[in-house]
């Protein structure tokens, strides 16, 4: 069976209301992520060149940590802030 | 805007728009992407040698969203995708190898090229036709709008083969299935995507969904699992190399999650085979890009 082949619309919230709901939850994560960015860019750049020229090895650990600190973290904290002013995602169940 | 560690300017907003698209597709296919995003890259001014490892990097960040999303939508199997790993690396290394002596003889660009481009079109047009096929059967009542696929036929004479050890996989709604069956398609796909040079999405989706027998909507969310691993595992040793900028990666990575936020949503509103017919331009698209390097046009298909 193909459970997620024929999405179940009499579950789906209503998508007008799913839309702005992630309209919002796309706005509040891409300020996070472009703050995420400048906070790493101004903070880390200089620190991070050195280590690409000196490290390679934890170059790549740190480098890998903040990918997946800015894919994890920033959507940790954005869910957060959903649940807290009690809004529905998009991509909840 | 000068990126630090690549020694090069590229523009910002050219990268954020190709990690949005990419992520965009990642999201609502399962896939990299990188056979979109490394082309795009290096016209846009990327080093060559930074392209792959650094594609790789922004391609674990927005997989882990995605594969966030899915899971929250129950779309994920984590136990098929931890079997299917130990598959796809074996398979990504014997793949690898098999080039290396090829490309000691001559016109072996010119034999992988035309071979990759037939297995693409022939994922292509047997996606395209099953999935319309499927749209006109439930839309005629002929077919059930639960059932997997159109061509169930492979995949229940792929379950009928019983070599031990079975296993259960209730996430995916598979009783029981040969763990062989399911190493062999991460073997094959790891082989394709080893061989080829790229990631294995393209081919992995339709294999699960034809050949095990996995609902499309979870064949793309345990896909995505899959490409956190192998792209990560790519990240690390491109960037031991000193071939990956990570300031580059999470410019790309802030439009790349957007998009794919946005793809994961999406298949919420989309039936199975709905999203199996948006998906057969995918390969065509690879094959494009395989065509326009044969051709000799730069940074087409790396």
């Amino acid at each position: 069976m193909d459970h997620g082949s024929t999405p179940e619309k009499a579950n789906l919230p209503p998508f007008r209301q799913m839309a702005r709901n992630m309209v919002i939850e796309i706005g509040v994560y891409g300020i996070l992520l472009v703050g995420f960015f400048f906070i790493v860019l101004f903070f880390l750049g200089e620190p991070l060149k050195r280590l690409f020229d000196q490290n390679l090895p934890l170059y790549a650990l740190v480098g890998l940590l903040l990918i997946i600190a800015q894919a994890a973290l920033l959507e940790f904290i954005t869910s957060w802030l959903f649940d807290f002013l009690g809004l529905h995602r998009l991509t909840s169940k | 805007m000068i990126f630090p560690i690549s020694g090069v300017t590229v523009d910002p907003i050219a990268l954020i728009v190709i990690g949005f698209v990419v992520g965009l597709l990642g999201g609502f296919f399962g896939v990299g992407g990188g056979f979109l995003a490394a082309p795009f890259m290096f016209w846009t001014g990327v080093p060559m040698n930074f392209v792959v490892g650094t594609d790789m990097a922004h391609m674990t960040g927005k997989s882990i969203v995605a594969f966030k999303r899915h899971r929250a939508l129950g779309n994920v199997d984590i136990k098929l995708g931890v079997i299917m790993i130990a598959g796809t690396i074996v398979g990504v290394e014997f793949g690898a190898q098999v080039i290396e002596a090829l490309e000691q003889r001559q016109s072996a660009d010119l034999v992988i090229g035309i071979a990759y481009i037939v297995v693409l079109l022939l994922i292509s047009v047997f996606t395209a036709y099953e999935s319309i096929r499927s749209i006109r059967m439930i839309n005629s009542g002929a077919m059930d709008a639960k059932e997997v696929s159109g061509f169930q036929g492979i995949s229940k004479k792929v379950s009928k083969i019983r070599i031990p050890p079975m296993m259960s996989f209730p996430a995916s709604g598979i009783e029981e299935i040969s763990v062989w069956l399911v190493i062999g398609v991460g073997l094959l796909t790891g082989f394709l995507a080893g061989a080829m040079g790229v990631g294995g999405g393209f081919i992995r989706m339709p294999l699960l969904v034809y050949v095990l027998g996995i609902p499309t909507h979870v064949a793309v969310g345990t896909d995505l699992f899959e490409i956190i691993f192998s792209a990560g595992y790519g990240t690390i040793t491109h960037a031991l190399k000193g071939n990956v900028d990570i300031i580059m990666a999470l410019v790309m990575q802030t439009g790349g999650n957007i998009g794919a936020i946005i793809g994961a949503a999406s298949t919420r509103y989309f039936a199975g085979p709905r999203i199996r017919l948006f998906f057969s331009v995918l390969p065509l698209i690879g094959a494009l890009m395989v065509i326009l390097k044969l051709f000799g046009i730069e940074g087409a298909a790396i």
